[in-house]
């Protein structure tokens, strides 16, 4: 329904704004208003770089210290394998391992480690472990090298060579007891 | 009328390169005809004044999400109507409704609108009960539909209508009352 009442307040829609507002006082505020809020951005803006910055120290620092965990402590501290440099040297040295570790299993079974010759032998094979942790350090810090993969497999050969000497002398022990018994 | 709306665009590009001279001429430009939305609506000087100047502040700040720069007028009505509103719910005021007793029979369509003074119909509108007021100015000076007032105020259609019709009645009484009696 439209009344006249209506067309009038349509038609006399500008003509009520009659009253004024405190431009003065209402522009100070407005201004003032504004000014905190860009304070408050500044603010704002300052505290996300420091953020957006400390984020970013923190991720150098731990990728720095994962980067040296892994190159320079893992390289030098003997976990390096040569499969990291390359898969057949990876290879290769796996069946080595398996080879002392079957070896080893065999040898922890002997009760003779206090023979002389065996305990020699032990010896050797401690000097050897020495030598083959050296050779992973000099790993690490030159790469590949055809010297030092030859020494890591030469440990490998020696440590394999003391280890079938001990199950040997231990054979002859066991064996030299044995017909002993049998003289009894 | 093209040139000012050039004259504005370039207004409002000055304002988001932060110039105050430029913010001020917006001002200035609008501030009046938004105090009077505003003071229709709160009918409280100073409430009308604080929903200015927060109203000027959010659109300075916000000036960057106007799309339409020509429509800049008509964003910052919305701006200012939305906090009036928002004030009202905020301080919980009680809508009081206008029933049938106190504004009598409907308005009739066909009688005479007499010359009023607008400072008059203004005055008289202020007057009206919150409720009927807020619709009536939604409706009538701000051209909201029922439906939309119906969203923005949190009633049905049907209320909207209805405190419409008796808003209109009742204001239609006092300035006759006040044109025959003054």
């Amino acid at each position: 329904m439209s009344t006249e009442l209506e067309k009038y307040l349509i038609v006399q829609r500008e003509a009520m704004d009659v009253e004024s507002p405190d431009d003065q006082g209402i522009w100070e505020g407005i201004r003032k208003d504004l000014h905190l809020a860009d304070a408050r951005t500044e603010k704002k803006r300052i505290l996300i770089r420091i953020r957006n910055i400390a984020a970013v120290v923190i991720i150098v620092l731990s990728v720095g210290y994962m980067i040296n965990d892994l190159l320079v402590e893992r390289w030098s501290g003997g976990e390096l394998t040569l499969a990291d440099i390359d898969r057949e040297l990876g290879e290769k040295e796996n069946e080595y391992r398996a080879l002392v570790s079957f070896k080893l299993e065999e040898v922890g079974s002997f009760n003779h480690v206090d023979n002389l010759i065996i305990a020699e032998l032990f010896e050797e094979i401690q000097k050897l472990d020495i030598i083959y942790e050296q050779t992973l350090k000099d790993l690490g810090e030159l790469g590949y090298n055809e010297q030092v993969i030859h020494t890591i497999f030469d440990t490998y050969e020696k440590k394999i060579y003391l280890l079938e000497l001990i199950i040997l002398e231990n054979n002859k022990i066991r064996n030299y007891e044995t017909d002993e018994n049998l003289f009894l | 009328m093209e040139e000012t709306i050039n004259i504005n665009r370039r207004v409002i590009e000055r304002c988001l390169e932060g110039d105050i001279k430029a913010q001020f001429q917006l001002y200035k430009q609008y501030s009046k005809a938004m105090y009077n939305v505003a003071s229709r609506f709160l009918n409280n000087k100073m409430d009308a004044e604080d929903i200015l100047q927060e109203s000027f502040v959010t659109a300075f700040n916000r000036l960057g999400e106007l799309q339409n720069r020509d429509a800049f007028g008509s964003w910052l009505k919305r701006i200012v109507i939305n906090n009036c509103i928002s004030l009202q719910r905020k301080r919980k005021i009680q809508f009081e409704e206008i029933d049938e007793q106190r504004h009598g029979e409907a308005v009739d369509a066909d009688e005479g609108m007499p010359e009023v003074d607008p400072a008059m119909v203004h005055r008289a509108i202020k007057e009206l009960p919150a409720k009927g007021r807020t619709v009536l100015v939604l409706r009538a000076l701000e051209g909201y539909s029922h439906k939309e007032i119906a969203e923005t105020l949190d009633i049905t259609v049907s209320t909207s209508k209805t405190q419409y019709s008796r808003a209109l009645a009742l204001l239609n009484e006092k300035l006759k009352g006040k044109v025959y009696v003054d």
